[in-house]
């Protein structure tokens, strides 16, 4: 059985839907993410299932009881903040310990718990120190051991990771994906940061205003995406689009001709689409030819970020290992049609 | 059961044994010249009258009419309550007692009346008189070679005494209060009350004597007078009135000051300070040849709450204060001079006092300024001060008075 | 270039010394000494003064009664405050705007203007004459500046930090006690000072609802007179009723100065 799972779950403010009847289950153990731009409504949605806001309509259930009217405490469930939410009168070992100090545990008790997930974040030297004298990565660490100490079913992560910077960022992912591994707890997390997503992931949800637009593992999402939406989300550089007309013979991309993929679906000549290639699959040698201009050349060291104009003027990004490309310089690129995804003008996928 | 209702009403009215606590608010119980003449009220009472008690409540004397107002219009008020004679007492007649008939043989010994009373009867017990006269210090007229002994009788004295001063020019010749408040009232008085006839006393009081008249305005002008051949001092002052004036008088800064006759007795302050050999005192003169007179009102009187629940042994309390058996003791502490004129003054020692209280007995008129109405005296205060900048002449300041309403 | 500072800033140091000097200096005069010679130095020292204000002038009762009230009124007005402001900046229910523009609102009125009703109202509930009515008329007076000002600054706290407490388990008056009220210290500290000095300094409320015994300014102002005031008895008293004041700020200097500080700088 799911540990939690949604059922038309919609939530308005002041008359307004954030959140349009959300369906989703998820499993034991399972490492969620909810991901997409901000203002898709993935931090409300969390908000909801820890019980910090009211489900309007739809139900809540965690381990097999409904919980839509449940407090927050009780619901089994620990949050780390986006912004810790750290009590700053408080030492690391006070922050950590409130809640079992809320309810009254005993104090051998308390102090097992605390040493515990002291020990496992690696906090032991920090216990008497408040969070004013913490580093971010510091106090993230005290966030999540105030999580642990609660010893709950499941985790919630509301964007831990944006408040620290990029290197940390890294560092930190890595340590999350341990402590899954160590703990083997349900996790929600949130992030805006598909590589976030990508890495952490068991199964990502992607939102879109308010709405589920897919749900799959990383590299479902990746190879699969259901609409342009998750396509372009999904992947960094994003994927590039390119206006295709349906032709009898195949596709015409401005004034390249290509062949069309297999698909089971029978598209109509004259029809109007979208061709989305990724970046790293434009570094082939053969396969169908787009003579591009490049604009700008980014070097990463092992890849470079080649941005380049076609002669129709739309714009698009490849990833070269190699490349002798120059700014101005003429340059073909190439891709095989088989990696290429089809959409309609719409954003729907056509398979 | 009529019978019964009666009968148990006498009874309860014979019957002293309901301990009655009488609450009186006053704004002086706790000043130390008056505390033992307050004392002296309640021991007597409360020997008269046994279990009841008085409970003296003082309030700081800014305040008082806020909180008395505050508490009578919220039916918490005292039972009895004290009041400045004049203005300040009739605005506050319509919470008092009306207590014609209710005085016994008291009525006919108490002088100041008029300022407690309306139309409609005497509202409150006076138990003091206040009146202005002017006090001179006589060691400052030796110096300016005057004869300390010849106080001056007319206005024309009085400029040849302030024409020595400024020749001199060491000290002032009359003491200025605060120039930024206080006003003119005291001078406004004095002035009136050798200038004016009883009819035009009367008039004024009824206000029915124009501040356009040529009897106001004639005391206006010699106040502007006065400023312009130099009588005054200079400059700003930076305190209140009585601390600034008559401390500077103390001092013997000044050579004549417009003082106050009772409650605060300037003769006794002065004579202590100066000594009473130095301490002079004449009747202000005004201008024109009218013999001077002393401007007289009752100063302060006891009010009873008409709301209070025990307001026939209020009337009682407010007898006591006002025998004169207890206001001896005022008197001989603090100078007052009482409204009971069965009061015995023989024991004054103070030359000046003797001379006051000579006059009081012949030559009181009444006290002009304290018929004006709180609005009026607010006015008075800010004309006089533009009167004396020369911002306005005195017939503009004349007419905007007559703007303000009694 | 520091001079441009230094000089504004000693006049200004002797402005607030001055004052103090000139109290002092006139409450060991006596009445005579001092009108005679306002502004020079004492010349034979006397605490005749100091013993009268304390016993003849009841200033050593009054003291008392001033203690507690002021005591009284500021602890509940912290504590009151922080609970309302707490409940305005956090928590979300119905006409939580109006509510809090009703308080702005009641800002705006002066003392002066609801004197009656609340007399009446002090004397309906049997008030009158009681330190607790006092305590209870400061607070209801004084609180509204409190709130807007617990709101103004719990606003500016992460609300996550509520959120955070209440996954922690904590129930709302936990949250408040454990976390809104050390959060709140240097806001409470700021109207703690101010409460402080407006109780111990206010007449006219005291004036009306502690009519037998009085408070220790009241005392004060019923020492100057209607005509005359005896200046070095009414200085003995203030000085008499300042200790109190200063001895609390020579005590919590630091905590003052930091309150302040940090109220500035977060401000």
């Amino acid at each position: 059985m799911s540990q939690i799972v949604l059922n038309n779950l919609s939530k308005r403010f002041a008359g307004v839907e954030v959140l349009h009847e959300v369906s989703l289950s998820i499993e034991k153990g399972e490492f969620t993410v909810f991901v997409g731009p901000s203002g898709c409504g993935k931090s409300t949605l969390l908000r909801c299932i820890a019980g910090l806001e009211e489900i309007t309509s739809g139900t809540l259930d965690i381990g097999g009881t409904r919980m839509n009217d449940v407090d927050p405490a009780a619901r089994g469930l620990a949050m780390v903040f986006q912004s810790y939410a750290l009590y700053p009168h408080m030492t690391v070992a006070q922050n950590m310990s409130f809640g079992l100090r809320m309810a009254h545990r005993p104090k051998a008790e308390i102090d097992a718990k605390v040493a515990k997930a002291a020990r496992i974040l690696q906090l032991q030297p920090l216990l008497d120190r408040k969070p004013a004298a913490l580093s971010g990565g510091q106090r993230q660490r005290v966030a999540i051991g105030r999580a642990i100490v609660r010893d709950p079913d499941v985790f919630l992560f509301d964007e831990p990771l944006s408040n620290l910077d990029a290197e940390l960022r890294v560092q930190t992912r890595v340590e999350i994906a341990k402590l899954h591994q160590t703990l083997g707890n349900t996790i929600i997390y949130v992030t805006h940061d598909q590589t976030e997503a990508m890495t952490l992931a068991d199964k990502i949800v992607v939102l879109r205003a308010g709405r589920i637009e897919q749900v799959g593992t990383p590299m479902h999402l990746y190879d699969d995406p259901d609409n342009a939406f998750v396509a372009g989300f999904i992947g960094s550089p994003r994927m590039n689009f390119l206006a295709a007309n349906v032709t009898a013979t195949g596709l015409q991309l401005g004034q390249v001709t290509a062949p069309l993929p297999a698909l089971a679906t029978t598209l109509a000549v004259g029809q109007q689409m979208q061709l989305g290639i990724r970046p790293e699959h434009l570094d082939q040698t053969d396969g169908v030819r787009l003579p591009v201009t490049v604009e700008v050349v980014e070097h990463l060291g092992a890849t470079a970020f080649v941005h380049c104009r076609l002669d129709s003027g739309e714009t698009l990004v490849a990833e070269q290992r190699e490349t002798a490309a120059r700014p101005g310089a003429r340059l073909d690129l190439h891709f095989d049609i088989a990696r290429a995804r089809l959409f309609g003008t719409d954003g729907a996928r056509v398979r | 059961m009529k019978t019964l209702v009666l009968s148990l009403a006498l009874v309860t009215t014979a019957l002293p044994a309901f301990a009655t606590e009488l609450t009186v608010w006053d704004w002086k119980s706790g000043d130390p010249a008056a505390a033992a003449y307050f004392a002296k009220a309640k021991e007597v009472f409360e020997a008269a009258h046994p279990g009841d008690t008085i409970s003296y409540v003082m309030q700081p004397n800014d305040q008082y009419y806020t909180l008395l107002g505050t508490a009578l219009a919220s039916d918490g008020g005292p039972d009895l309550f004290l009041l400045n004679g004049g203005a300040q007492a009739r605005a506050r007649f319509e919470n008092a007692l009306p207590l014609d008939g209710k005085l016994g043989d008291l009525a006919a010994n108490l002088a100041g009346t008029a300022d407690f009373s309306e139309a409609t009867g005497l509202y409150a017990v006076p138990l003091t008189i206040q009146g202005f006269v002017v006090y001179y210090n006589k060691a400052l007229y030796a110096d300016a070679g005057l004869d300390p002994a010849a106080a001056p009788k007319t206005w024309d004295d009085l400029a040849k005494v302030c024409a020595a001063f400024i020749a001199k020019g060491t000290a002032p010749c009359i003491a200025l209060g605060n120039k930024e408040g206080f006003g003119m009232e005291f001078w406004f008085s004095a002035i009136a009350a050798s200038l004016w006839t009883a009819q035009e006393q009367a008039d004024f009081a009824a206000g029915n004597l124009a501040w356009t008249s040529p009897q106001v305005v004639a005391v206006l002008q010699g106040w502007v007078d006065a400023n312009a051949a130099g009588w005054f001092p200079k400059g700003a002052n930076s305190t209140a009135k009585f601390m600034d004036e008559y401390e500077g008088f103390m001092r013997g800064e000044t050579g004549n000051t417009i003082g106050l006759i009772s409650d605060v007795a300037h003769w006794k302050q002065f004579d202590e300070m100066l000594g009473a050999e130095n301490v002079g005192v004449f009747m202000m003169p005004a201008p024109g040849g009218a013999a001077a007179k002393l401007p007289a009102a009752g100063g302060i009187g006891y009010a009873v709450n008409k709301k209070s629940p025990n307001a026939d042994l209020a009337v009682e309390f407010a007898k006591t204060l006002a025998s004169a058996e207890v206001l001896q003791v005022f008197f001989a502490d603090a100078g007052a001079v009482t409204a009971n004129t069965q009061m015995d003054t023989s024991s004054v020692t103070s030359e000046a006092a003797k001379t006051i209280f000579g006059w009081l007995a012949t030559e009181t008129v009444p006290m002009a300024h304290a018929n004006a109405s709180a609005a009026q005296l607010e006015e008075l205060h800010r004309q006089s001060q533009t009167l004396l900048n020369g911002e306005v002449s005195v017939a503009d300041a004349a007419a905007a008075m007559d703007k303000v309403g009694k | 270039m520091h001079w441009v500072v230094a000089v504004p800033m000693a006049l200004l140091a002797l402005s607030c010394v001055y004052p103090v000097f000139f109290t002092v200096n006139n409450a060991l005069k006596d009445n005579k000494g001092y009108i005679l010679n306002r502004f020079g130095i004492v010349q034979d020292p006397s605490v005749q003064n100091f013993v009268d204000a304390w016993g003849r002038a009841h200033l050593g009762e009054y003291l008392f009664n001033s203690v507690t009230v002021t005591l009284g009124a500021v602890v509940l007005l912290l504590l009151t405050s922080s609970l309302a402001g707490f409940a305005l900046a956090m928590l979300r229910f119905p006409f939580r705007r109006v509510l809090f523009i009703v308080i702005l609102a009641s800002l705006m009125i002066p003392v002066q203007v609801v004197l009656v009703p609340f007399y009446r109202t002090m004397m309906g509930l049997g008030l009158i004459n009681t330190r607790f009515g006092l305590i209870l008329a400061y607070t209801a007076f004084f609180l509204p500046f409190c709130v807007y000002l617990m709101t103004a600054f719990y606003s500016r706290l992460p609300r996550e930090m509520v959120e955070a407490a209440r996954m922690d388990g904590a129930t709302l008056l936990q949250i408040w006690w454990n976390i809104m009220l050390p959060m709140g210290r240097p806001a409470l500290l700021t109207l703690g000072i101010l409460n402080t000095l407006y109780c111990w300094n206010d007449v006219l409320i005291s004036l009306l609802v502690l009519q037998k015994e009085r408070t220790v300014m009241v005392g004060i102002a019923a020492l100057r007179g209607e005509y005359t005031t005896n200046v070095p008895l009414l200085c003995a008293g203030i000085a008499l009723a300042a200790a109190p004041i200063i001895l609390l700020y020579i005590f919590f200097q630091r905590q003052i100065v930091d309150g302040i500080a940090v109220g500035a700088v977060k401000g």
